[in-house]
């Protein structure tokens, strides 16, 4: 897999779509602060990683964190905010990863970046890490980093994290296996109390057993048994217990029978009562019925009559107006000998003779409507008496047939109680059974208060079974905890064999390092009296990885920021080289020659060489033109992929941009012309 | 040891075209580097080595001036078996660190072909990468668990058995041993 382009929108440095290519080779890339070269770094972790290991959660400053700063955040606002990477695959296609503020897809699985044999909690972080060599990471992960750090790093790169995940497991057993031993304490700490508990009980149940003596308890068990109708064998407990329940049952027994009694005595006038209230019914039927007949004549006769005064009331004509017209005439009067109504020709007295007609009418009519209505009042006013007769006597009859029923009812009941006693209704019987039952309770009462002081006996048993049992239990938990001390011993053991084993393997692969770094730092050359560095590991619980050189001399506290940086780059190039997970195999360098002087810079150029040499592709920020242009030269070959040389620029108000591409092709093949 | 001649090996097998010059002197180059390599006693290496750059410049100058930029890549080398004192030391880093128209590099103490490779560095590929793997480190750890049965050890390192499961298996271990 190969870096193939970076395109930059809003991210960083970068305004507007800066697309930046990558050579298969190499690529050089070049420009003065701010021109966005670390950007293109920033896209690489960040398309990654989704996130920037520079700015870390402490980085806040004025509220702000770093991470706000990720997208563009001056002057108007960017078309679009995406960091997009296209990998060339190993099986000749093209990938892209794509990250926005929002999200992080990719065309291609995240499998393809590393092995997957290797268990590395967070790859992609880790091949990012590694991946990318810049100017804080030389410092932070360099020299200058805790040898604690420097020593976790190179555990990690390594890959050797698998056995870091048994470690976990085994120490995590170790703390499952000592909640389960806690939770066994705690059960055998409750057995223990209960044994405390129960032997002192069995303590004060010997003291009152031993006010007994042993014929005594055999007597009273064999009376109670045979006054409860019990089996003479049954435990002293057994026989408590079943009495008692017999006891209460006889009680109860007692209160019915004196309810039943008192009952009996009150049923003596029931019957007398019955026939009485028996009679009045018959008696209220009777009057009910009569009502009845009279309140259905009442209402035929009020139908009748009102359909009579309807007929009248529509053979009659309008008697309002018959009266207006009377009063217009005598108002008006006849008018030149013609009817002022009709206008016919008409004496004065046959008008007159008219006008009173009408007036006799009009008597006539009213008197006829007036009788008959009052006619059908009256035959209402009669109904609405019949009615209220026939009500009140019906419910007169319901109340006396109900007050029949509760007494039948009451003296079922009474039948029923008697029977489920087992006694005759009568009042002699009832005070027979009642005598009887009060003198059983009270032997009963008498046998059960003897017994309970000779039950000590058979608590003490049922307590010694207690004891047994929960020592039972005292010892199989015992045997437990036992046992998970074992288990937790193994695991101890465990983890501590797989974190021996696993800073052996460190060492391991520190030895199999140490000629790769101790070349690095040759080649590197950042200091003339020492050509060799080694490597320093120490600590039992946490590791510690140090370098030295010389006899015993600490580089950090020697070496000048120059050389220190060397160094630095050293491990670092020795830590990229060494990952056998990584399917990945690109170096990004940032800015990485600050502070070393010319003669170290050669010799970078010439270590970047040889890496390329070993199929790494490489991409290499400089500042300086004059540095970029020597890697070019130095890196330049036509048998190891395509070179490019890139030169930034800064763009007021639009931020970073790509100024010029320039590809570098392969130089003369036999300039000294070989025969 | 024949410093020249083990120089030429290395080249020749990191792809350099090689050839004599003299009988001190071999010159190589490949698509990228070109220059001449001197083997000569330690106290000629400060007195004679500008010369010995001079004279190679002008035996080929009209073809270095029509190599275009690869001159720039252009490497005097100066190998000997002769041991420096701290005052050579000093002269050497002179040398290397004087750029006038060649890279020197100056190696002295050769006494083994390691010492030629080393000196010879700047051109050929990084030697010493480890090829490291995490397996081994697997079968260290299960032949150091012998105190467990094997099947506690088994269920330990397979990641994909429960947490739960390797408890009750370390549980039984130690009761199938105690009954």
């Amino acid at each position: 897999m190969r870096l193939k382009q970076i395109e930059l929108s809003g991210f960083r440095g970068s305004k507007n779509l800066t697309t930046v290519p990558f050579g298969t080779g190499f690529t050089i890339i070049t420009g003065r602060n701010g021109s966005g070269k670390s950007s293109i770094c920033d896209g690489l972790e960040y398309v990654l990683t989704r996130r920037l290991s520079r700015f870390g959660p402490a980085d806040v400053e004025g509220g702000e964190r770093g991470d706000d700063y990720i997208w563009w955040r001056d002057g108007s606002p960017p078309s679009n905010r995406q960091v997009k990477v296209i990998f060339d695959l190993d099986d000749g296609t093209t990938g892209e990863r794509v990250a926005t503020p929002n999200e992080l897809r990719s065309s291609f699985e995240d499998r393809l970046f590393y092995d997957n044999r290797s268990y590395i909690s967070d790859p992609l972080a880790l091949l990012s890490q590694t991946m990318l060599i810049r100017d804080e990471s030389i410092v932070k992960f360099s020299t200058d980093l805790p040898e604690a750090d420097r020593f976790d790093l190179f555990y990690k790169a390594i890959g050797l994290t698998d056995l870091v995940r048994i470690e976990k497991r085994a120490n995590a057993l170790v703390q499952q296996l000592k909640r389960k031993t806690d939770d066994l304490e705690r059960e055998y700490r409750i057995h223990r109390e209960t044994v405390g508990q129960v032997i002192s009980e069995i303590s004060e149940a010997r003291t009152a057993a031993a006010q007994l003596t042993t014929s005594d308890i055999a007597t009273t068990q064999r009376a109670l048994a045979a006054l409860a109708g019990l089996p003479s064998n049954m435990s002293l407990t057994q026989l408590a217990v079943k009495v008692s329940q017999i006891l209460t049952e006889q009680k109860g027994r007692v209160q019915l029978l004196e309810r039943l009694n008192t009952d009996i005595s009150k049923s003596l006038s029931w019957r007398e009562q019955l026939q009485t209230l028996e009679a009045k019914c018959e008696a209220v039927k009777r009057e009910m019925d009569a009502t009845e007949s009279a309140l259905k004549t009442a209402a035929e006769s009020r139908i009748a009559m009102g359909e009579k005064l309807r007929m009248a009331q529509v053979r009659t004509p309008d008697l309002a107006a018959l009266a207006q017209l009377r009063e217009h005439g005598l108002r008006i009067n006849l008018q030149d000998g013609h009817c002022p109504l009709c206008g016919s020709a008409v004496s004065k007295p046959d008008f007159e003779a008219h006008l009173k007609h009408i007036q006799n009418e009009i008597e006539r009519q009213n008197k006829t409507l007036g009788e008959l209505t009052a006619q059908e009042e009256s035959s209402r006013i009669d109904y609405e008496k019949r009615r209220n007769e026939f009500q009140s006597k019906s419910i007169e009859y319901s109340r006396a047939m109900s007050d029949c029923e509760t007494l039948k009812t009451a003296m079922a009941q009474l039948q029923s109680e008697a029977a489920s006693l087992g006694v005759k209704l009568e009042l002699a019987s009832v005070e027979s059974e009642l005598q009887e039952t009060r003198k059983r309770v009270s032997e009963l009462q008498s046998g059960l208060l003897q017994l309970e002081g000779s039950s000590a006996f058979d608590r003490i048993a049922d307590l010694e079974r207690q004891r047994n049992f929960a020592q039972t239990e005292v010892e199989r938990i015992t045997r437990q905890i036992d046992s998970l001390s074992q288990a937790i011993q193994n695991a101890k053991n465990a983890a501590d064999t797989t974190k021996r084993v696993s800073w052996e393997s460190v060492d391991d692969c520190l030895a199999a390092l140490s000629p790769l770094l101790s070349e690095l730092f040759m080649r590197l050359k950042p200091h003339i009296d020492y050509s060799e560095v080694r490597y320093h590991m120490r600590g039992d619980v946490k590791r510690f990885l140090s370098f030295e050189i010389g006899n015993g001399i600490n580089p950090r506290f020697t070496f000048s920021s120059g050389q220190r940086r060397a160094l630095g780059i050293a491990f670092l190039l020795a830590v990229h080289l060494s990952r056998p997970w990584c399917k990945l195999p690109t170096l990004v360098l940032d800015d990485p020659v600050q502070h070393i002087d010319d003669y170290r810079a050669l010799h970078f150029a010439e270590v970047l060489s040889s890496v390329r040499q070993t199929g790494h592709q490489i991409i290499c920020t400089v500042q300086d033109s004059a540095l970029a242009d020597l890697l070019c030269r130095r890196l330049r070959s036509a048998n190891l992929g395509d070179g490019l040389r890139i030169e930034m620029e800064y763009e007021p108000g639009l931020g970073a941009r790509v100024k010029e591409v320039r590809e570098v092709g392969p130089l003369p093949d036999k300039v000294l012309m070989f025969a | 040891m024949r410093i020249l001649e083990e120089a030429r090996n290395v080249l020749i097998k990191y792809g350099y075209s090689v050839s004599s010059l003299t009988e001190d002197t071999l010159q190589f180059e490949d698509e990228t580097l070109l220059g001449f390599i001197c083997e000569m006693p330690l106290e000629s290496i400060v007195q004679s080595w500008c010369d010995r750059q001079d004279e190679f410049l002008k035996r080929n100058a009209t073809l270095l001036r029509n190599s275009a930029l690869k001159s720039w890549n252009l490497y005097s080398v100066f190998l000997s078996s002769g041991v420096p004192n701290e005052n050579d030391k000093k002269q050497f880093v002179i040398i290397e660190e004087d750029f006038r128209a060649s890279r020197k590099i100056v190696h002295t103490a050769i006494e083994t072909a390691s010492d030629v490779m080393r000196a010879l560095y700047p051109f050929i590929p990084i030697q010493n990468i480890a090829a490291l793997e995490g397996t081994d480190s697997i079968r260290r750890l299960r032949g150091r668990l012998t105190t467990l049965p094997s099947q506690a050890v088994d269920v330990l390192l397979d990641e994909h058995i429960s947490e739960d499961s390797v408890l009750k298996s370390f549980q039984e271990a130690h009761e199938t041993k105690a009954n």
